[in-house]
Order: C-alpha cells, then sequence, then structure tokens
C-alpha cells in the first residue's frame, strides 16, 4: 500500500498552470524526483492534446427536413402576426399587445383532439418596467414568433394589463392589485397529453426573460 | 435538387447568410444550418449523447426565433455556439448535475493508478464518462471555458470543477489504457 501522493490530485492544476506560483513551484520540485507523477503529468497532457484534436462530426442523419418542418408551419403566420400586433399597439397600445388567433389551415385534427391547457405567466415584480415602445413591441414579436411556431397547438393568448383589481366575499370595496409578483399575461395550448402540453411550455420565451410559468389543463365541463 | 454537400462557409458568408435568414429567408437559414451543425451536432452529442438530435432541432429553432436579437458585434458562429451551449446546459440543469459519490472518488484513484484497459476511441470513451466529470471535461477541454465560467454556469465550486476535471482525465487515460501512446 503506497502512500497517497498529495500532488496527484493537482497534476492536472499544475498542467493548465492554474497553480499559484509557489505551489507551482513545489509541484515541480517534487516532480523532479518523483517518476510516477511524471508518467502521469505526461498522460494527462497527451490526453488533452488526443481531446483538443478530436473532429467536429455531422449528425448521422440530416435533421433539417424536420427543422424545416416546423417552421414552415409557423411561417404562414409570422408576417400577418406582426402586422396585426404592430396595429394593436399602435391602436390600443400596450393593453391589448398580445393576441393569437387559430390558424384555420393549421392541423385541424390537431384542434379536434387532445387537452387544453392555460399557462400563466406569472411575473417578478418590476417585470418588462423602463421598457419603451419600441422595446415593449420586440417582446411582443418574442412571444408572437413563438405563438406562431405552435401553429394550431397555440389557441388563444393575450397580455394583462398591470393594473386590476381584488376582490373579496363581503361588502368592502375592490381594491387594486398590490405591487409585486404577478400575472402578466396567458396562453392557451392544444396537446395531446401534459407531456406535451409541458413540452411546448418549456420552449415558451417567458423563462427566458425572469418569468416563471403556471401550467394547468383546462377541465371541460 | 441540390444533394452534394456544401463546404463549410467561412465566418463572413455565415455572417452574411444570418442577415439574410433574419429577415426571415428559411433558404438562407438553411445554408447557414449546414455550414454551422457539425460543431453545434458535436457538441451536442458530448454534452448530452442521445438526446443529440432533438437538442439540435430545438436550438436551431431558438436560432430562427432569435437571429434578431444577434446584433452583428460578434460573429453568429460564436452568437450560435453561446446559445447552443446555453440550451444544452439547461437540459443538463433540467436532469440535476449528479454529485460526486464517494465510490466514483474511489474509481478515480482506482484510474490514477494507470488500470490497464481496452484501446477504445476518445470520443466514446468521453461518452462513457460519468456525467459530471463529463460536462466539465467538454466545457473545458473542448470548449475552452474557465472554471470560474463552468462553476458559475453549473453552480458548482471552482475547485469541484477542477477536480471533475482531473478526474474525467484520469479516468480517460485508463480507459485508453495503451493506446494513449500511439
Amino acid at each position: 500500500m503506497t502512500v497517497p501522493d498529495p500532488w496527484l490530485e493537482r497534476l492536472s492544476e499544475f498542467l493548465d498552470e492554474e497553480l499559484e506560483s509557489s505551489e507551482r513551484a513545489a509541484c515541480a520540485a517534487h516532480l523532479a524526483g518523483c517518476e510516477r507523477c511524471r508518467e502521469l503529468l505526461d498522460d494527462l497532457g497527451r490526453v488533452r492534446r488526443a481531446a483538443r484534436a478530436l473532429p467536429e462530426r455531422q449528425p448521422a442523419r440530416d435533421l433539417w427536413p424536420g427543422i424545416e418542418r416546423q417552421l414552415t408551419r409557423a411561417a404562414g403566420r409570422t408576417s400577418w402576426l406582426l402586422a396585426f400586433a404592430a396595429g394593436v399597439l399602435v391602436t390600443l397600445g400596450a393593453l391589448l399587445a398580445l393576441r393569437f388567433l387559430t390558424d384555420g389551415r393549421a392541423q385541424p385534427e390537431l384542434v379536434a383532439r387532445g387537452e387544453d391547457y392555460l399557462l400563466l405567466l406569472h411575473e417578478p415584480a418590476g417585470f418588462g418596467a423602463g421598457l419603451d415602445e419600441a422595446q415593449h413591441a420586440a417582446l411582443v414579436e418574442r412571444y408572437g414568433r413563438w405563438a406562431a411556431e405552435l401553429g394550431a397547438r397555440c389557441t388563444g393568448g393575450e397580455e394583462l394589463a398591470p393594473e386590476g383589481l381584488e376582490l373579496r366575499p363581503g361588502a368592502g370595496a375592490a381594491t387594486p392589485i398590490p405591487d409585486g409578483p404577478r400575472v402578466g399575461g396567458y396562453f392557451l395550448l392544444r396537446a395531446r397529453d401534459g407531456e406535451e402540453a409541458l413540452a411546448l411550455a418549456r420552449t415558451c420565451p417567458h423563462l427566458e426573460l425572469d418569468g416563471w410559468i403556471e401550467l394547468r389543463r383546462i377541465r371541460k365541463h | 435538387m441540390e444533394l452534394a454537400p456544401r463546404s463549410d462557409p467561412a465566418q463572413p458568408e455565415l455572417d452574411a447568410l444570418a442577415r439574410v435568414a433574419g429577415q426571415g429567408d428559411l433558404a438562407a437559414f438553411e445554408r447557414f444550418y449546414r455550414g454551422t451543425v457539425a460543431r453545434v451536432h458535436t457538441l451536442a452529442r458530448r454534452i448530452v449523447g442521445a438526446e443529440a438530435d432533438e437538442a439540435t432541432q430545438e436550438i436551431y429553432l431558438k436560432a430562427w426565433r432569435n437571429l434578431t436579437s444577434w446584433r452583428g458585434e460578434a460573429g453568429v458562429s460564436t452568437w450560435l455556439y453561446r446559445l447552443a451551449r446555453n440550451e444544452l446546459l439547461n437540459r443538463v440543469a433540467r436532469r440535476g448535475f449528479p454529485e460526486t459519490g464517494v465510490e466514483e472518488h474511489l474509481s478515480t484513484r482506482a484510474a490514477a493508478g494507470g488500470l490497464p484497459g481496452a484501446r477504445i476511441e476518445l470520443e466514446e470513451a468521453i461518452a462513457a464518462l460519468p456525467e459530471g466529470a463529463r460536462v466539465v471535461f467538454v466545457l473545458r477541454e473542448l470548449e475552452g471555458l474557465s472554471h470560474a465560467e463552468i462553476a458559475t454556469r453549473l453552480g458548482l465550486s471552482i475547485g469541484t470543477s477542477k477536480s471533475q476535471l482531473h478526474r474525467a482525465r484520469l479516468l480517460l487515460r485508463a480507459a485508453l489504457g495503451e493506446g494513449l501512446k500511439t
């Protein structure tokens, strides 16, 4: 049984020149007298060289047709959607900025079957504060592109105005919703099952913008 | 229909393709895809293994959506590879980044002894690494990220990132055996 070599665990750092100068000197001194560590260091260097020389490889099958299919399904609606979103912004401002109508041409059988899901877009306090009109429009466009890509699987969606009222049981006055985290919008999805709904929801740009999503299946009555 | 593979477009050509594609030109986006997919898919294979095809498709769908956010400050391939890396690491994070167990430490010690191993190709050996060691190895050795960046991105300490890299190298050395010397 050999005594564990204290430098054995540090040789990668030595190789990568990540040791401080005093440690580096001590390690070098150790290496001068330890053949085992010298051999190991050489091998680690070989692993590093070999890995860096590895070639890139094409995927085994062509992935483009699948990508193209998903993009063309969305493309027919994008320009319409952008024009629509811009128009809404001009006329109604931020209040009604998100609106996506279903596309009659897209996959009617998918619309007919499946379950409906509600995506509640939760926002941290101050989400979107300080955006000017152009920045807000860019944000709307981003959500719109996403919805457009979903084709018939997205059956609706709106942005909610930031102000609103809370109503409680009893005769008390309705009070403005407090500042802080809130629901800022929603989407309606039509999916085969919960798994597909989850997969779709995960691609929502809201998650890249510090928001979080509540995914709920809608019970039809 | 042209079926012959195109050669990799050079950087300025990729940038130009990306600008056209950003205006909604699907043909330009296809050429952009063909010029960049080898690197994206190679990275995907190394980080998420069997999910590489699915992840690659997702990356390009996202690239298409977000091309308008590429401002041309860095080359578009830099932008794309950063997007790809983030997507792939999000996948890893969703599964939960694995902790290093005691047994793994033991096997690392054994590997340090240079156990004789059958020679297998390096790429396969990387694929067979434990996930934690593999991801750190790919990011550091193949992608050139610093330990500080890796630690931040994966929520590890810098020390853990360093030890995972070392462990990966030791395991690869053991897996490659004598093949390493040739």
